[in-house]
């Protein structure tokens, strides 16, 4: 069993807060470790860090908003015990005094705190982290403004025996933070051969998100055309919707059926070898 | 009257047996398997326009999860994107104690960190010492260098000989890669005493569960190390990828 096993649902909220609203939110904290912690609450800024959702935190939290807990035996930053097994809701409370149209990005903290007092205490310790993300401002939603960029189709050489993946970044050129929705099909002769919905990652202004598809399972997966793939020339289109213009990124490439073509003329060097020697 | 009962109910079967209700179904082969199912969805999917998306299913007699022993029936919209919320964070052990330690010979210990994350998320674990593993600011084990001097918080190097004295760590695990290319490379530790800020020390882009990172802490004393109990704190955050 752990010393420190902590679980914290949910792992990230998006909202929108108009000027003067309050917001409400319960994160649901279980204590799965074989013993007691001593736990405290916090919120601190991040800014991206990387094209794939990794976060890098600021110093000081440029904000006008409010944080509280609507706790009744808690607040924000004090501490409290959590014993092994024991399930705690904490109601994170926001309040936007703004009319600023702004977008802010938080992480609500959960820290482990030492139980001895001693400066020099040497208990490794632990935080977890869910994430805010808050636009501001009168407009309840707002259109996207994405744009696609670095489309590739890799590997160079296209044949019908090699998967294809598809690949690009999504830019957000808007002023808030906004979910992909679109969709990448790829044609021959003018006829869908497949068509895979991208994955809604959620894009900061002036940051891009790594183009990917979702599968199945609601996951995102690079975006492969698969094997076998009829030798001709195909088309593929990125079509994001929700923009702010609707846009469509076509991307052409060709399918040759080279490792055939190369295994048949080998082949055939090999018969017309063995026929000469005869 | 018996005969004229039984009558009736031949009749009644015959009836019912010529006006069946529809039936739904499926049917699904594949190399290894037929899977025939008695009821599925009549239609599902997702619709889009302009301005909105929308995804349904439709049909389903007995929406919810239905378990047997070898099977898990998922009916209904809220089974096809099965999202998890949570996002978890396990280590092993808090204390970590290398004992009584030997000028010139390396004493290594480790953590275990496991992680998993919500549905659509991957994650990324950082971390921070208190300060430099020491008895008070003026007496201490310096943070390693490595063996050619230029590993730092954020960028690990080889350190395998026994004349680079100081205190460092390595992570290996899938989301440490990145960061530690095998076991030979160590860093020092974000020091939060000189303002330095946490560092990310393993990371994925996608979801996981249960995924562990080993973390071994390696510590190195020269014979002009002074006797005494040196102590810090590493502190390990996570948060999920945004």
């Amino acid at each position: 069993m752990a010393a420190f096993n902590l679980s914290l649902d949910p792992a990230q909220i998006e909202i929108n807060l108009k000027p003067n609203a309050v917001f409400t939110q319960a994160y649901n904290l279980t204590n799965n470790s074989t013993g007691t912690l001593l736990l405290s609450s916090s919120v601190s800024a991040w800014l991206p860090s990387d094209n794939q959702g990794g976060v890098v935190y600021t110093d000081n939290i440029d904000s006008p908003l409010i944080f509280s807990l609507s706790n009744t035996d808690l607040k924000l930053g004090e501490d409290f015990i959590l014993r092994a097994g024991q399930k705690k809701q904490l109601v994170l409370k926001i309040i936007n005094p703004s009319v600023e149209n702004k977008d802010y990005y938080l992480t609500f903290f959960i820290s482990q705190k030492p139980f001895t007092q001693v400066q020099n205490g040497h208990q490794n310790l632990a935080k977890i982290g869910s994430h805010l993300l808050i636009t501001t401002g009168q407009q309840s939603s707002s259109l996207s403004n994405f744009n696609v960029s670095k489309l590739n189709i890799s590997p160079i050489i296209k044949d019908i025996f090699i998967p294809l993946t598809i690949s690009g970044e999504i830019t957000n050129e808007g002023q808030h933070y906004s979910h992909i929705n679109g969709k990448l099909t790829i044609y021959k002769n003018k006829e869908i051969i497949s068509e895979q919905a991208l994955f809604p990652y959620t894009v900061i202004p002036t940051n891009s998100r790594l183009l990917h598809c979702v599968n199945s399972a609601s996951e995102a997966v690079p975006c492969r055309l698969k094997i076998p793939i009829w030798p001709g020339k195909y088309q593929a289109i990125v079509t994001l919707n929700g923009n702010a213009a609707k846009y469509e990124y076509p991307l052409s490439f060709f399918v040759f059926p080279y490792t055939l073509t190369i295994f048949i003329l080998f082949l055939f060097f090999l018969l017309t070898f063995v026929l000469k020697r005869k | 009257m018996k005969s004229k009962f039984i009558f009736v109910i031949i009749i009644f079967s015959f009836l019912v047996s010529r006006f069946p209700s529809p039936i739904f179904s499926q049917h699904f082969t594949s190399d290894s398997y037929i899977i025939d199912w008695g009821n599925f969805n009549i239609t599902s999917g997702r619709k889009t326009s302009v301005n909105y998306r929308l995804t349904d299913t439709v049909g389903q007699n007995a929406p919810g999860l239905s378990e047997g022993d070898n099977l898990k029936i998922k009916a209904g919209f809220q089974y096809i994107y099965d999202l998890s919320r949570v996002i978890s964070f396990t280590i092993d052990k808090l204390n970590i104690d290398f004992g009584t330690l030997i000028p010139g010979i390396g004493v290594t210990d480790t953590n275990l960190l496991t992680v998993t994350t919500p549905s659509g998320r991957g994650y990324q674990i950082m971390a921070q010492e208190n300060h430099p593993l020491w008895i008070n600011p003026s007496n201490f084990i310096p943070n390693t260098s490595c063996d050619s001097g230029n590993c730092t918080s954020t960028l690990s190097a080889p350190w395998i000989t026994s004349d680079k004295y100081g205190f460092g760590y390595n992570v290996t695990g899938i989301g440490a890669t990145a960061y530690f290319p095998d076991s030979t490379y160590f860093r020092p530790f974000a020091d939060f005493s000189k303002n330095e800020s946490s560092v990310v020390i393993a990371s994925e882009p996608s979801p996981v569960k249960d995924r562990q990172a080993i973390v071994t802490y390696r510590v190195l004393i020269s014979p002009l190390q002074g006797a005494g109990d040196y102590e810090n704190y590493i502190t390990y955050t996570l948060v999920p990828r945004y």
